[in-house]
């Protein structure tokens, strides 16, 4: 049997990634902490944690609880910030030969423009992924004025929550960020939302160039014989295999009203299971709990998706994107 | 991964050469680590998946008890590792508490464990140099005592020849069923004291007020107790309680003290921020800031950490 030319490549706004597997925001560092265990130039794209525009020191500990099949988290986005980031992280980053992405995240929409700005001025950076969904920082922010205006006003004496609960304060931060940068725009998604595809769609509208799904889910844990909360900030953020049917869910359901390229995430622990959520709909995925299992699980994991493809004689990710989609209707 | 002597961590598979029961629910598990046991130094970790599934599905963190030399099969010609040549093996000595050590105690030699190491900085022996004379006490209480084996090795290696042994190694253990590794201890030329808490062997007590007594005797006495001379300094392992006792004790006696700490972790090499314990800032005295456990330590200076 004559081999078969195949290709893992797979495009998100204008990045091109040489195969699909990235690494998940806040699972992988800034890169460094890895490569003395992983080849990063194996990695379709890294994702760094989180910044902020101001460093932040993060939750009270404990920040992680493992529990069956999965692990809470409550890290709090603790980052160097903004400048300490260009100055000391991104350096190394851009010297990997892989595209990186920028996570940034903010309590109000002028911070994510800033942040978006001062590092569209950076070179080495393909795409920022807009952090909106963090369940362990409270937004307090004010209502985005406009979008509220046209809608009839109703975000008045609101309670803070998280921009990415809401349509059109996600729609008014894409928008603006959108108007800061001519990066790649992913927006991620928060799980913890009762319309996930609706906020999907408001991001699309400001103009995002793709969506991550999904971030954590909101959980917790208590400890019986203290009556504590093993969390030192109470409620964390769940991953790991335990979410991987609520995710594939959410990506499949996203996908089928949405037309912009779609990064699945949410328990991936091995090629099976990425395959899942490209078959679901997704063109790209990330791995993020799976990284403190095995360092190399992303590596292996695009190993794994191409030899799926060469046994299957499939040429592309894209001959086996969406293919549930087609199956059913 | 090509083998880089730059690395100062690896992943590989080890293989279990023994794993035995050495008390109710303490075990020793030697694996066959050549690349890691060179690196290691005393008070660092490794990380050891301990299932295939998901349960659990965290690595586990053990301390490296001690690094040896193993018989090595050459062709058809056994060979003994001279000491002069390099450690292959890696000991861990474990406490059965959950799960993850349920699974470790239940492996035979000869299977292979995926282990992330030598992670973590360790005890700080160099600093020592300027205490070439001092008294070194190490303090291990419960499973504690598991890195402390390691660094009386190293201690005891890097003395100058002809000195007399001045390590004291305090054990504290609830009962003297549960007092581990006396005699690794005393082959190494230390000095042992013990603490059990119902007075089974040794001090009736605490291990803390073992140590407190005995520096409380050198301050009203002109001449010290035998086993305490000043200067030294304190490393210990154990409970938070029990290390925060020790902490304040060696403040108050202006004893350089270091402290092994524990915390939950997900990574295990410094990218998640998941283990973070609080420490002080110097550079602004009202303010603390977050270390990393897994990678900033765990051994840390006592006077740095906010208990
Ligand atoms: C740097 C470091 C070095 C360590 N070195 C050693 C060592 O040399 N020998 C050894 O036996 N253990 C050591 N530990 C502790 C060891 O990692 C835990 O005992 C182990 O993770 C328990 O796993 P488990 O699945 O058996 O228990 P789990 O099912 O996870 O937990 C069972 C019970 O033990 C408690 N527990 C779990 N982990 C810890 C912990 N880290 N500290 C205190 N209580 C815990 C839990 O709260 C629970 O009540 C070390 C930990 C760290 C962080
Ligand atoms: C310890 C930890 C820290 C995380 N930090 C971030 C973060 O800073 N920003 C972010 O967008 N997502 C963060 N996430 C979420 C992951 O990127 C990912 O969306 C989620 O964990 C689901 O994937 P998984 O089940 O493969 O881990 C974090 C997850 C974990 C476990
Ligand atoms: S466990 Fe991830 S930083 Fe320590």
């Amino acid at each position: 049997m004559a081999e078969i030319k195949l290709s893992l490549e797979t495009e998100i706004g204008r990045i091109k990634l040489k195969n699909p597997v990235m690494v998940a925001s806040g699972t992988f560092g800034y890169g460094e902490e890895f490569a003395e265990l992983v080849d990063l130039k194996k990695l379709g794209a890294i994702v760094t944690k989180t910044i902020t525009l101001k460093p932040r020191e993060g939750n009270p500990p404990p920040r992680i609880v493992e529990t069956p099949c999965g692990m809470l988290n409550a890290i709090g986005l603790e980052n160097p910030g903004l400048e300490d980031f260009i100055k000391e992280k991104l350096s190394f980053l851009k010297k990997i030969g892989v595209p990186i992405i920028v996570s940034i995240g903010g309590d109000e929409i002028k911070e994510f423009v800033e942040l978006a700005r001062r590092l569209d001025k950076e070179k080495g950076i393909s795409g920022l992924e807009l952090n909106i969904s963090c369940p362990n920082v409270s937004a307090d922010r004010k209502p985005p004025p406009k979008a509220s205006l046209a809608k009839g006003g109703k975000t008045e004496n609101r309670k803070p929550q998280l921009i990415a609960k809401d349509e059109d304060a996600t729609y008014e931060l894409v928008k603006a960020v959108r108007q800061a940068t001519n990066l790649s725009l992913i927006t991620k998604l928060s799980p913890n939302v009762a319309d996930i595809v609706a906020i999907g769609k408001a991001a699309v509208e400001g103009g995002s160039d793709a969506l991550s799904l999904i971030n954590t889910f909101s959980g917790m844990a208590i400890d019986i014989e203290t009556r504590k909360p093993r969390l030192g900030n109470i409620i964390g953020g769940l991953s790991g295999p335990a979410i991987k049917p609520l995710a594939l869910k959410a990506v499949w359901e996203t996908a089928q009203q949405i037309d912009i390229p779609i990064i699945g995430m949410g328990g991936i622990m091995n090629w099976q299971d990425a395959l899942e959520f490209i078959i679901a709909g997704a063109s790209a995925v990330a791995i993020g709990t799976a990284n403190f299992i095995n360092p190399h699980s992303a590596v292996e994991i695009a190993q794994g998706i191409e030899d799926y493809l060469r046994k299957n004689r499939i040429k592309s990710i894209q001959e086996l994107w969406r293919t549930v989609l087609r199956n059913f209707s | 991964m090509p083998e880089m002597t730059t690395q100062k961590m690896l992943q590989i598979q080890a293989k279990i050469v023994s794993n035995t029961q050495v008390a109710e629910n303490y075990f020793k598990m030697c694996l066959d680590a050549p690349l890691v046991a060179q690196k290691a130094e005393p008070g660092q970790f490794i990380y050891i998946k301990t299932s295939n599934n998901y349960k659990p599905l965290l690595r586990r963190a053990f301390s490296i008890h001690s690094i040896g030399y193993r018989l090595l099969v050459i062709g058809y010609r056994q060979k003994r590792q001279s000491q002069s040549q390099k450690p292959n093996t890696l000991e861990l000595l474990y406490k059965v508490r959950g799960i993850g050590t349920e699974i470790l105690a239940e492996k035979k030699a000869g299977e292979e464990l995926d282990i992330i190491g030598p992670l973590g900085k360790g005890f700080n022996i160099i600093s020592n140099i300027k205490y070439q004379k001092s008294k070194i006490i190490l303090i291990g209480g419960g499973i504690g005592i598991a890195p402390l084996v390691f660094l009386s090795e190293k201690l005891t290696k890097s003395k100058i020849k002809n000195q007399k042994s001045k390590i004291t190694v305090l054990l504290g253990a609830e009962t003297k069923e549960k007092i581990l590794c006396k005699n690794d201890f005393e082959k190494l030329g230390c000095e042992v004291k013990i603490a059990t808490e119902d007075g089974s062997q040794g001090f009736k007590g605490k291990v803390t007020e073992l140590l407190a007594k005995g520096l409380l005797a050198i301050s009203h006495l002109p001449a010290s107790p035998a086993w305490l001379g000043g200067p030294f300094a304190i490393y210990a392992c154990g409970p938070t309680p029990m290390l925060k006792e020790i902490a304040q004790i060696s403040q108050r006696n202006k004893i350089p003290c270091q402290v092994s700490l524990e915390e939950k972790m997900a990574c295990g090499i410094g990218a998640c921020r998941g283990c973070v314990i609080k420490v002080k800032n110097y550079k602004d005295e009202e303010n603390f800031i977050y270390k990393r456990v897994c990678k900033d330590g765990p051994v840390f200076d006592a006077q740095e950490i906010i208990w």
